[in-house]
């Protein structure tokens, strides 16, 4: 895989409601075929996401659904953020993204120690409320799908921009 | 992250969350009364049991990929134990068995599931343990390129599921009857090198780790019980036996166990009827078959076994650090032989027609014995299933060794004392999947 491939990984349960979130935008993103750009649907194993950033991307998009018990920003549903830039440390929580064994934020963590993570790494969250199992995802996440998989789309194009990464 | 908080008088209540090195989600509850242990629960949330429920009316086809997705870590465990029970219920288990190709595959997409999982464990979950880090995070700080060596291995494992499997995370390749379709020989050829480059780098980590890891001294008299096939190191097939006088056919087994229900658990506590709790895994595993082990990995052994001064029978199950390592080596070496004799075969599946029928078996996961049983009708829908998945049979003598634990840590303060206790249950790798992700410890004093 060559280094200027962007790395797109969905995590998400599509037996389990909203947690199916993942999953979707992956398979719209698949849809769509963006040059450059690499989806893996990690679906129930996000313990994986360690293991695909040993071959060299220049980007890496995780996508997500998250829960929050405090919620401060409860109008902001949709969640784009750089990982390095921190300031939201409730999102960037264990307990908050998607965990089976290593956390994808110990994951992020651990890949930067080692010097893994490519120097662009995002986070396209959605915040839900229900990841009942055997639940249907409801129409709101449906919607929440279609519009990450846009602004991933923009993304991508901003990445692969060569400006962007100096 | 600990929550300490010190409630009325003569009670004490200890809360410490996030543990992120077990899948899913349980709480520990340690009751102590005058100084002594009183209670100890282990509560877990398993949800195969809706599994069992919605697989009912389903056609036999589709189980598999169902049960697959019981957890993101073994699928390949459900995927065989639900295929092998369902060709015995359709009356095609002795064709399936007997084709050696399709065996050979079984074994390999299984051997990618035991590196990969085993990995995980061995590098990222346990080992911070033994050497003393708070996280993976901390340890790789210090020991970054061993766990860029092991990241390498875990990959290694995933490719040999997709090779097989068609995709690394919910593989689809495996079916009733054998595979959809058999790995092209280019790719085949692939992956061979890494294999071989990783069964080195494998065997070096096992017996740094054998010399260099000091394991806390917690030897009980277990009932270890796996699948012990008469020629080979138990994988897909096998009688179900033990180290006290269990020796039961697969289709039995069901029958030799019992599920009790607890209240503080929604997993079953599995026990064998008229004895008690037994522990399945890769400690059970090399304890009643290490004479079939690959010779590689045989040749390994009395290395290892010489580097941690114990022989086998191994006792304590901090030792699965290594009975993990000596089963990946086993895993690798296997996986060579296998691939390096492979020709495409004409065909990988064995033809089915649909028939009223019930079968039970079990196969081995990383985490020890995971056995399925199935009835079907005559269109081959299921009219009933019931798996029981390896963790809960573990969890009677997961609570078993908590007692013994948590009287050795009494006099330490209640946060070392949950390290402990944690470091103990993830001796078991327990899969609890569901959608909650920590542990909390809770110990109370009267």
């Amino acid at each position: 895989m060559p280094a200027e491939t962007i790395l797109v990984a969905a995590c998400g349960n599509v037996m389990a409601a909203d947690d199916a979130l993942g999953p979707m935008v992956a398979a719209r993103l698949r849809e769509r075929q963006l040059p450059g750009v690499e989806v893996v649907d990690l679906d129930l194993r996000p313990a994986g996401l360690l293991d695909l950033l040993i071959v060299p991307r220049c980007a890496l998009i995780v996508v997500d659904a998250c829960q929050i018990e405090d919620d401060h920003e409860k109008d902001e549903n949709l969640i784009e953020m750089r990982w390095r830039d921190g300031g939201k440390e409730a999102i960037i929580h264990d307990d908050v993204l998607s965990t089976h064994g290593l956390s994808i934020a110990n994951q992020l963590e651990m890949a930067e120690a080692m010097d893994l993570l490519p120097e662009e790494a995002w986070l396209e969250l959605a915040k839900i409320r229900n990841a009942t199992i055997g639940d249907l995802p409801s129409d709101e996440i449906e919607s929440a799908a279609q519009a990450i998989a846009k602004r991933i789309e923009q993304l991508t194009e901003k990445l692969h921009e060569p400006a962007q990464h100096a | 992250m600990s929550d300490l908080k010190t409630k009325a008088e003569g009670t004490r209540t200890i809360r410490v969350g996030a543990l992120a090195r077990v899948e899913g989600e349980g709480a520990l509850h340690l009751a102590m009364k005058n100084g002594e242990v009183d209670r100890v629960n282990l509560e877990i949330y398993e949800p195969p049991r809706f599994y069992e429920a919605f697989l009912r009316g389903r056609d036999f086809r589709e189980v598999p990929d169902i049960t697959a997705r019981i957890c993101g870590i073994c699928p390949i465990a459900y995927q065989t134990a639900s295929c092998y029970s369902l060709e015995k219920a359709l009356g095609v288990y002795d064709e399936v068995v007997g084709d050696a190709t399709i065996q050979s595959m079984r074994d390999l997409i299984y051997c990618g599931e035991w590196i990969e999982s085993h990995i995980l464990h061995m590098f990222m979950l346990h080992l911070p343990d033994f050497l003393g880090y708070e996280s993976a995070i901390s340890m790789v700080a210090d020991h970054g390129d061993a766990v860029k060596k092991a990241l390498k291995l875990k990959k290694i494992g995933n490719d040999l599921v997709a090779l097989l499997g068609g995709r690394a995370v919910h593989p689809v390749g495996m079916c009733v009857g054998g595979f959809h379709r058999a790995p092209d020989q280019k790719n085949v050829d692939a992956i061979l090198p890494e294999l071989r480059e990783g069964l080195q780098i494998i065997s070096e980590l096992t017996l740094y780790l054998a010399e260099n890891v000091t394991f806390p001294d917690l030897e009980r008299d277990y009932e270890f019980v796996s699948l012990c096939p008469d020629d080979h190191y138990p994988m897909n097939l096998g009688r179900i036996k033990s180290n006290k006088g269990l020796d039961v056919a697969q289709e039995e087994f069901g029958k030799a166990v019992t599920e009790i229900h607890k209240e503080h658990s929604t997993a079953l506590h599995s026990t064998i009827i008229g004895r008690g709790g037994y522990m399945v895994g890769p400690l059970a595993r090399l304890n009643l078959c290490h004479d079939r082990l690959h010779p590689l990995a045989a040749e390994l052994l009395p290395k290892v076994c010489k580097a941690m001064a114990k022989e086998l029978p191994w006792q304590n199950n901090f030792f699965s650090l290594i009975a993990r390592g000596i089963e990946t080596v086993h895993a690798f070496a296997l996986s060579i032989d296998i691939l390096e004799k492979y020709e495409r075969p004409a065909r990988c599946c064995v033809p089915i027609t649909p028939k009223a029928g019930w079968g039970g078996h079990g196969t081995e996961a990383p985490r020890g014995v995971c056995w399925h049983e199935y009835r079907t009708n005559e269109d081959g829908k299921i009219e009933m299933a019931h798996i029981m998945p390896p963790t809960a049979q573990n969890q009677t003598t997961i609570e078993e060794d908590l007692w013994e634990m948590a009287r050795r840590v009494v006099d330490l303060p209640d946060e070392e004392a949950a390290l402990k206790c944690e470091h103990l249950i993830r001796n078991y790798d327990p899969c609890i999947s569901c959608s909650v992700h920590f542990l909390k410890f809770n110990r109370s004093w009267k």
